[in-house]
């Protein structure tokens, strides 16, 4: 299985939550990673150890976003269930709670 | 009232009004095409009322200085204490200045040295004004100085888009005496700020149309003996000018009701403002920032959360009883005057 270290290939320093607000922002990962993954359809752990920390906006954007790109909910969940997170196990239920929302509100 | 009391009032009254009538007959004597000496305040001071009003005064008459007059001359002579939010608040302020006037419009003197119980000279404040970077922003050379070692730690940086690096690098300075588990509140909290920061605090409405659209913010780090202080500021519309323009007025409502407060002053406005749930889109999967910007201050923490946005003040702090429990201790006011834009402060014990 394919292991991507988010520390390492996209940032240590998470940014806001849309690109015009700065750099490494939620919109941009979900845009050149998420989507990606979704569409090979192949099963990647995402790592997100080694990061300074991450605010909702980024969180709900990157992963929320999914929802409202309109993808099915079996392939956004593969890849929340393929997150991992041993510095803060929180934040993959923080995760997995914006997903369900956004598809309450979908 | 006795007659004689009213001959002291109405004299004393008389003494004010031909003082200042004085002082406004020296100002018109002052060329206009010459530099103007302004008093920096003997406490460049947020936390209290008083300073405050003081600091807010000094800012404003900077301000319309700089319009009337060649420049400005600060006089920090007389200045013996500046404290964290009010020194970033006054780097910003200069540094917007600066900016729209030129650096050869400003000039300043330097502190008076204060001595210790030993006669020993200690230039505190000099040494905090070199740190913030005020004396290299108006072009003055900073003297080579012994730093006082309360000010060692004291760090900023200012910038214009949402940058996590700017905010993650200030907090790598202190990342050892941290918890994990505080700096990325900390973190989480400070680039929500910065976020807010550039989406909202500009925002570009008729009301309030500026010739300089960048959408700056400073960021300021220190270790304070026991506790580590971050601030974010800007010096946007403020948060009580953009709550009604942008959140649902129902949603303001009932988080008023649920506080049970009128919301006719700033400082409730602002109180409002950490708790609401959608945010200027009014889109429903906004609106978790308040929550970021209260995380560092939950769990009981010993931890502070201050907020000043224009003429409103907020504080949240979690307070300890005598038999353990933690509970939450929150105070709102409004001051006379604004302070022009918004300044977070969160403390953390270390």
């Amino acid at each position: 299985m394919k292991k991507y270290i988010f520390s390492k290939e996209f940032t240590e320093f998470p940014g806001p939550r849309y690109e015009r607000l700065g750099p490494y922002s939620g919109e941009s990962f979900r845009k050149k990673v998420l989507i990606p993954i979704i569409e090979s359809g192949e099963k990647v752990v995402i790592d997100l150890d080694g990061v300074i920390g991450f605010g909702s906006s980024f969180l709900e954007e990157a992963f929320g976003g999914m929802v409202r790109e309109g993808f099915e909910r079996t392939d956004v969940m593969r890849v929340v269930d393929n997150i991992v997170c041993k510095d803060d196990p929180s934040l993959i239920q923080e995760i997995k709670n914006y997903v369900v929302i956004a598809y309450k509100e979908a | 009232m006795k007659k004689e009391n009213f001959d002291t009032i109405i004299r004393r009254k008389r003494v004010v009004y031909q003082h200042e009538k004085r002082k406004r007959k020296k100002l018109r004597c002052i060329p206009k095409d010459d530099f103007i000496k302004i008093v920096a305040p003997v406490a460049i001071d947020l936390y209290s009322p008083s300073n405050y009003d003081i600091f807010c005064r000094f800012i404003v008459d900077v301000k319309r200085a700089l319009f009337s007059y060649k420049g400005v001359y600060i006089c920090f002579r007389s200045t013996k204490k500046v404290t964290a939010a009010a020194g970033i608040v006054l780097v910003a302020e200069f540094d917007k200045m600066v900016e729209k006037f030129g650096r050869h419009k400003v000039k300043a003197t330097l502190p008076v040295p204060d001595r210790d119980k030993f006669g020993n000279e200690k230039r505190t404040v000099e040494s905090i004004l070199n740190r913030i970077g005020f004396f290299r922003l108006i072009g003055k050379t900073e003297r080579n100085i012994t730093e006082a070692a309360d000010v060692r730690c004291w760090n900023h940086i200012t910038g214009s888009t949402a940058d996590g690096e700017s905010a993650g690098k200030i907090l790598s300075l202190v990342q050892e005496i941290l918890p994990t588990n505080v700096r990325k509140d900390l973190y989480r909290g400070s680039i929500e700020a910065l976020s807010n920061c550039v989406e909202h605090a500009y925002i570009e409405h008729s009301d309030y149309c500026f010739e300089d659209r960048s959408k700056r913010w400073w960021m300021f780090a220190s270790i304070y003996y026991d506790r580590l202080v971050l601030i974010v500021c800007d010096l946007g519309v403020g948060i009580p000018n953009t709550i009604y323009k942008t959140q649902n007025e129902s949603i303001i409502k009932d988080i008023l009701d649920k506080f049970g407060i009128a919301g006719s002053r700033e400082g409730e406005l602002i109180k409002v403002a950490t708790h609401v749930k959608e945010t200027r889109t009014k889109m429903k999967h906004r609106g978790w920032g308040g929550q970021d910007i209260r995380s560092p201050i939950r769990d009981g923490r010993d931890a502070n959360l201050s907020i000043f946005s224009n003429k409103g003040r907020y504080r949240c702090s979690n307070k300890r009883k005598l038999n353990g429990d933690v509970v939450p201790m929150e105070t709102f006011y409004d001051n006379r005057l604004s302070i022009g834009g918004t300044v977070i402060e969160w403390s953390v014990k270390i």
